[in-house]
């Protein structure tokens, strides 16, 4: 009989794969399987099978064992490698890093079970004490409800686990080991009434179910998107295969611990199908049932932030992108993939449906969704984005919030504030309406100034400055982490009396007590919301009215939906205007509009105020007239004439090391080599990035410009074998990045 | 040599602040007149003295009326200014002349 050889994935930074005999068990593509490597027991992935090896068959080790399950089907195995292939990133690493944290261990992948409890039915309760009150309290509440869960059991009291223990013990009560998916809320929420235009949307999308169909779904704020994609999903979610299971659907979210009304909401009107969640704050044990709920397709919603793109799904038909713009749908380290655009590969694999949601797409998605299809270009049969179109707010006579623009060069500011904006805030309070303070800054100054020598303090380790974190009396560099001491005295000229210079969040907050003592003020930031419940509370006090100013950062621009909420203001987003990334405009346009989109969402209308030196600039008049298409549209002719993205395609070549001349070595053999060659790929000379320095590394980075995905593929398939071999690639860290969003 | 001792009355105060580090600032302004020998001459001085006392010495009870005695060094309020601002290093509070005042 033929040796049966084992190519195996490795999380190993090397781009090939790994063979081994398969000893004496039976293996799977797609396989876990432990494997001696280099001395140390590595977790790796079957992802062939094959009867000859390049390698002298009695050298090769056999697999010193198989795990039962098969951790990616076929569809999940091709997108994982597909993206291995298009982020030139190693396949192990990829598939790996793709896997729950508890799949990747050695050691068998155990969530803590679950179980479901009823009352047996010979049950007699005179066995138990009169005195163990919980545990008659139990046997009462099992009797009226078979089958309770842990989270039901636990309301009732803290103690429930002893005393179900001791029921068990006496035979009293019988355990059903349960699928750990969290029990959904009881369907109380009714479907509202639709518009017609989002009527319009649902049957457009319901018409086309079968095949690959990306939708742009573009909804001003507070016009129902959500409302839409549940109606969408519920049709989906009833279908069945000629087996009798149910389809399932994978919703992609920027950051779902932000948005916990989505999930909320999504819970209780289709409380009918299993949903579970994926994302960074669950616990391992939760993370590795809920990822096994979708992979056994018991689950059928799934709810996920970028890394769940890559969950197996196996009966999945339909995938669902809210705020399709979101930055973090960029994976910035490891594979550096774009969760949007693996969706939509996904989706085209498996020929189903994708709708993507926003306000203000990103431009990638405006480009595809509105340039007609070209006949010339290489790309004609590609497939046409649907564009559907929400202009009214779903709430009935709900409007758009007027937006205005305070002059700060002219109107001053005390401490951040202008006269125009105070007004505003005492307005809303003397009325009991809420309102809502942008800043994208936290902490409580971003530069201690000395005004003696005009120091200001810097972070040792990254080009960037130390930010005042006041109630600490820190001193943090928000890049790298580096915290200090506020010094007593300016360390260049010893003056004590330093200052704070700029706003922040803290700052603002107090400037608020201050100024308007009788308001109820909250603030919002990764500060104040360390503690995991901490937004969940916000959130609901604020529902409550028991909050009358928020004062936060980009944590509240996102999906938030207070009805209560009248007044919007934007304090110092300037910065942004001078920015030499030129997708800044893009972002502080999205960011405006979702903030601004925060006011007057339900009956009264609502008003923004931003404050800010340049109420001229072209930005801040498309944005008065909320008008996101002339605004792309302007913003994709620019691009047009730059040939910038998403004309045009990019790569990015980063290097970072202690010493700046290996860097720069570095780069410039790679530029020799990509120049010799011949391809119709532009390579910039290297520059460096606006962070000099990173956590105490020297950066700099290289752009590869090309006018089409092709070109630029072919010439990395060529470029990266070749840096890889170069000797200084082996001391420096380097990473390319495929469609980099940052520079 | 950068030492000046001058006494006067406190014109005004400053709410007490405090610096980033959280050390006690008080910023006031000393009124003083006294009559000076100028060439051999006698004549009159009035002038008034912006003044700042960092530390321990903030907390000392300067009020406006107090009659004081201080003693410290000339700095420029900031690099960017050219007036001057005397940092506190000593400071004498004649505690009748307060009590008088408030009475």
């Amino acid at each position: 009989m033929p040796p049966i050889i084992l190519n195996i994935a490795l999380d190993v930074p090397l781009n090939r794969t790994f063979d081994y005999l398969n000893g004496d068990f039976v293996a799977h593509v797609g396989s876990r399987v432990v494997v001696s490597f280099a001395g140390r027991n590595l977790v790796g992935v079957v992802v062939g099978i094959a009867q000859t090896s390049d390698y002298p068959i009695e050298k090769l080790k056999s697999v010193s064992h198989v795990f039962d399950d098969v951790v990616f089907d076929k569809d999940t195995f091709k997108l994982l490698q597909f993206c291995a292939n298009y982020y030139h990133y190693p396949l192990g690493q990829a598939l790996i890093s793709a896997l729950p944290l508890r799949l990747r261990q050695i050691k068998p992948a155990v969530s803590r079970k679950q179980f479901a409890y009823s009352l047996a039915d010979d049950a007699d309760v005179s066995q138990i004490p009169a005195r163990k009150v919980l545990m008659h309290r139990i046997v009462a509440l099992l009797r009226g409800q078979p089958n309770m869960t842990e989270a039901e059991l636990g309301l009732v009291s803290t103690g429930w686990r002893k005393a179900i223990a001791e029921l068990v013990q006496l035979n009293m009560v019988s355990t059903q080991e349960v699928l750990a998916i969290k029990a959904s809320m009881p369907s109380s929420a009714n479907a509202p009434q639709l518009n017609t235009e989002q009527e319009k949307v649902i049957n457009c999308v319901l018409a086309l179910t079968h095949k690959f169909k990306p939708w742009l779904l573009f909804g001003i704020t507070g016009s129902g998107k959500t409302e839409i994609y549940i109606q969408v999903l519920q049709q989906i979610l009833n279908q069945k295969n000629a087996q009798g299971i149910g389809a399932q659907v994978l919703v992609l979210v920027p950051e779902i611990n932000l948005t916990p009304q989505l999930e909320a909401r999504f819970r209780s009107r289709l409380s009918q199908f299993s949903l579970v969640t994926l994302h960074s704050n669950l616990s391992e044990s939760e993370r590795l049932q809920n990822w096994l709920a979708a992979s056994s397709g018991a689950a059928k919603i799934v709810i996920g932030t970028r890394l769940s793109v890559f969950t197996p799904m196996p009966h999945l038909k339909m995938i669902v992108m809210d705020e399709e713009h979101d930055s973090s749908y960029k994976q910035q380290d490891g594979m550096r993939y774009h969760a949007r655009d693996v969706a939509m590969v996904r989706a085209k694999q498996l020929n189903i449906p994708i709708i993507l949601g926003s306000a203000t797409p990103s431009l990638e998605t405006w480009f595809n969704a509105t340039s007609a299809p070209d006949e010339t270009h290489k790309n004609a049969q590609k497939q046409q984005y649907g564009l559907l179109s929400l202009t009214q707010r779903a709430v009935e006579n709900a409007v758009l919030p007027n937006i205005f623009c305070v002059d700060i060069a002219k109107s001053p500011t005390e401490n951040g504030l202008s006269p125009l904006l105070i007004k505003a805030l005492r307005e809303r309070l003397s009325k009991g309406e809420q309102s809502l303070l942008f800043i994208n800054r936290r902490g409580y100054a971003p530069v201690l100034h000395c005004n003696a020598c005009q120091w200001v303090a810097p972070c040792t380790r990254c080009s960037a400055r130390l930010v005042v974190h006041l109630s600490q009396k820190r001193l943090k560099c928000h890049h790298c982490g580096h915290e200090q001491k506020i010094p007593v005295q300016c360390p260049s000229c010893g003056n004590a009396d330093m200052r704070p210079i700029g706003q922040a969040t803290q700052r603002l907050e107090q400037t608020l007590q201050a100024l308007l003592p009788a308001a109820r003020i909250a603030r919002v930031d990764r500060d104040s919301m360390r503690n995991k419940n901490a937004l969940t509370d916000l959130l609901t006090q604020v529902h409550n009215q028991e909050i009358d100013i928020l004062v936060g950062t980009q944590m509240l621009a996102k999906g938030h939906d207070f009805p209560n909420l009248t007044l919007v203001g934007v304090i110092d987003t300037d910065s942004a205007l001078y920015s030499h990334d030129f997708r800044a405009g893009e972002r502080l346009f999205a960011q405006l509009m979702q903030v601004a989109g925060r006011a007057g969402r339900a009956e009264k209308a609502g008003e923004v105020l931003i404050q800010t030196a340049f109420p001229q600039h072209a930005l801040f008049h498309t944005l008065r007239a909320q008008d996101y298409v002339s605004f792309a549209n302007e913003c994709l002719q620019e691009r047009q004439i730059m040939q910038f993205p998403p004309v045009s395609f990019f790569a990015l070549l980063r290097a970072e090391a202690n010493d700046y001349a290996q860097v720069q070595q570095f780069l410039n053999q790679a530029i020799n080599i990509a120049r010799l060659l011949k391809s119709e790929v532009m390579i910039y000379d290297p520059i460096r990035p606006q962070m000099e320095r990173l956590k105490g590394l020297e950066r700099a980075q290289l752009l590869l410009q090309a006018n089409s995905r092709v070109a630029l593929q072919r010439l990395l398939k060529m470029w990266m074998p070749q840096i890889s071999a170069l000797p200084l690639a082996a001391k420096i860290r380097w990473s390319l990045d495929i469609d980099p969003l940052e520079f | 040599m950068n030492t000046l001792v001058i006494s006067g009355v406190v014109l005004a105060t400053e709410p007490i602040r405090y610096t980033p580090a959280g050390l006690p600032l008080l910023s006031f302004v000393l009124q003083h007149a006294s009559e000076q020998i100028e060439a051999g001459l006698k004549r009159k001085v009035e002038c008034e003295v912006n003044a700042v006392a960092i530390g321990d010495i903030a907390k000392q009870p300067i009020q406006q009326g107090s009659l004081i005695k201080v003693k410290g060094f000339l700095a420029k309020r900031s690099a960017k200014s050219n007036q001057l601002v005397l940092h506190v290093e000593q400071l004498q509070i004649n505690q009748l002349e307060t009590v008088n005042q408030s009475v």
